[in-house]
């Protein structure tokens, strides 16, 4: 089982969240290039659709009618969500597919590649190494000019059981780290900040016509192992601070509501991290 | 002009008619509504021009929130007074005395706001228009409450740029993720938490874990968070464990050009001398309790207090002698504080209480 945390997807009818602006408007640049007679868009971890509940108004018919969409989702009952709200919307062709996120290499073709891919608000429920394996596997099937675009919450609230969020920083490291397996050493792609009124989040655009390695698929696996490693590291020293501050706050009491609130989070976060590292706490 | 209407729940019909006497002028009035929470009640407050205390039925809230207008330096206005001398005696603020109509009183209220719209002079002389420095903030903490995260963060960040040399940078980036900027100084790279809390509230142990966790991850020479309040004392223990440094608002404005504090708190030299006063304190407050007494230090002792012991000796602060022997600890050590390490010890204390600055 792939998915590690107990979150539910949403799905707010005509409401654009920002992250998904971000996103779609990545994919009006792709639609407006008059070579392209399709754009084909990968949506993983897709749940009920949310990207797409605007789209009638976000986009103009002409641009739906070149957009190929794939959504894929670990539920079946939300990729059905999905693809009835992506049928309703006169797309070029809508299609969705169901399986574990573990499974997305032998679920998802590798041909024909494509144009955009987009991860948003699920890497926190992902469980680490299927998160490398996804990540990784979800690069090498960009087509030249392609763009994958993935957000995240850097904490969750409310906090879910089981579930990692992963800071800016950390997430960067992460895809720094994969880059250079793929050996496309010097690519840095900019890992950006948005704060919300609870939370921050982060968002990461990987382009593939800056990843100048001609044979990215011969490099798979050392690029699943180094991600896969790079996760394990952090969490390592996630759990570590983890357990130091539950630790002072054992001995110290919690002092203020926010500490409290800390507190709570830490928890949940050691639990997400013990669990995921198979660590007994 | 934007005025907060401060009132008790016995009072609400003075902010319709206060609204109702200022219908033609461009002035815009607020006050808490029902659902606000403290957190809300200030914000409004921290947004307006201009207080008015409605002191008529007034209730413990409205004193705190005149208290707060008064130490944020807003102007304010009293309807009403209460007890001997009057709140608008004591602090020489201008008052409305009440009629016992209410459409009276908003219409005095009016007045009252119209000459103060009209006479920058009858603004207290902390007027949130004057710039905000982090001396001001020191001297009068209750103005922190006007600053914004955002504004004090900048301030902060430019207490660096001042103070670090030409050749040592402090970066725009970061936002969260434990760390608003990274400072460079002399080769090294720190990152930097600010974090603004009300003076009443303290840093909570995440925002400690999270910049310790990003120095870690950074691969940082080490960490510095500027705070305006003090940690909890969980927050402290991993600060200390961390090797992140905590300057205070304090540190900032006492040392407003040093090199020398910054040069300390990021060798973790300020930390050893403070946790090096604070242990000939507290040797201070033994010895006040049991005078002449020798104390055992060593293994059941504070883990640095043979350190500390050796260098107040060498300043003859305290007394060492070997004991008799104790069994489980070979180190078998007494100490008592001295005459002269009790004055150091009090004269430090009224340096503090005058200094505010630390150690």
């Amino acid at each position: 089982m792939t998915t590690i945390a107990d979150s539910d997807a949403v799905l707010a009818k005509d409401r654009v969240l920002p992250q998904h602006q971000a996103a779609l408007t990545i994919l009006q640049s792709r639609l407006a290039d008059p070579r392209r007679g399709q754009v084909r868009w990968l949506d993983v971890a897709c749940g009920r659709g949310q990207i797409l509940a605007s789209l009638k108004i976000n986009l103009s018919d002409k641009a739906r009618a070149k957009l190929v969409y794939l959504g894929f989702d670990g539920s079946s009952q939300f990729a059905r969500q999905t693809r009835q709200l992506a049928e309703s919307l006169a797309l070029s062709h809508a299609d969705t597919k169901v399986g574990d996120l573990a499974d997305f290499e032998k679920l998802v073709p590798s041909t024909p590649k494509f144009d955009f891919i987009t991860f948003t608000n699920s890497a926190h429920e992902v469980a680490p190494p299927s998160l490398a394996a996804l990540l990784v596997d979800a690069t090498l099937r960009l087509d030249t000019g392609g763009t994958l675009f993935v957000y995240d919450m850097e904490s969750v609230t409310p906090n879910e059981l089981g579930a990692i969020p992963w800071r800016r920083d950390e997430f960067r490291s992460i895809i720094l780290t994969m880059l250079e397996a793929l050996g496309c050493e010097g690519y840095e792609p900019e890992v950006g900040s948005w704060p919300h009124r609870t939370t921050s989040g982060w968002n990461a655009q990987i382009q593939r016509e800056f990843m100048k390695e001609p044979h990215l698929e011969s490099k798979r696996a050392d690029a699943i192992q180094a991600t896969t490693g790079e996760f394990e590291r952090i969490m390592r020293m996630k759990l570590e601070s983890c357990r130091r501050a539950l630790e002072e706050l054992t001995q110290y009491g919690s002092e203020t509501e926010t500490e409290r609130e800390d507190q709570t989070r830490l928890l949940f976060e050691f639990w997400g991290l013990s669990r995921a590292l198979q660590v007994t706490p | 002009m934007r005025i907060f209407v401060s009132h008790s729940a016995k009072d609400t019909e003075i902010v319709s008619a206060l609204r109702q006497a200022l219908s033609q002028s461009p002035h815009e009035v607020t006050a808490a509504t029902e659902k606000d929470g403290p957190s809300e009640i200030a914000a409004r407050l921290r947004s307006s021009d201009l207080v008015v205390a409605c002191l008529l039925q007034p209730s413990m809230d409205t004193f705190v929130e005149l208290g707060m207008a008064l130490g944020s330096g807003r102007p304010t206005i009293l309807l009403g007074s209460v007890g001997e001398p009057s709140a608008a005696d004591a602090f020489d603020l201008p008052s409305v005395a009440p009629t016992g109509s209410t459409v009276l009183d908003a219409q005095g209220l009016a007045v009252a706001i119209e000459r103060i719209s009209n006479q920058k002079s009858l603004v207290s002389p902390a007027a949130p228009s004057q710039p905000i420095t982090l001396n001001a903030l020191a001297e009068n903490p209750s103005r922190l409450d006007s600053v914004s995260y955002a504004s004090f963060e900048a301030l902060v960040r430019d207490w660096f740029r001042k103070t670090v040399a030409t050749n040592e940078s402090v970066s725009s980036g970061g936002r969260d993720g434990g760390y608003d900027f990274k400072l460079s100084h002399e080769g090294a790279e720190y990152l930097v938490q600010v974090k603004k809390v009300s003076h009443q509230g303290r840093v909570p142990v995440e925002v400690v874990r999270s910049l310790a966790d990003a120095v870690r991850l950074s691969g940082s020479a080490g960490g510095v968070l500027v705070t305006s309040s003090t940690l909890t004392a969980a927050a402290q223990s991993i600060a200390q464990q961390s090797q992140i440094r905590v300057l205070s608002l304090y540190d900032l404005a006492a040392a407003s050009s040093s090199h020398e504090l910054l040069k300390d708190v990021l060798s973790g030299e300020r930390d050893r001398r403070q946790a090096r006063y604070q242990w000939l304190k507290e040797m201070k407050e033994r010895n006040d309790k049991e005078p002449g007494k020798e104390f055992f230090i060593g293994l059941t002792g504070h883990k640095n207090a043979i350190a500390f012991a050796h260098h107040w000796q060498d300043l003859g602060y305290v007394a060492m002698r070997r004991g008799d022997g104790h069994p489980d600890d070979p180190n078998d050590i007494l100490v008592r504080i001295t005459g002269q390490g009790t004055e150091y010890v009090e004269a430090a204390e009224r340096d503090r209480a005058t200094q505010r600055a630390g150690f």
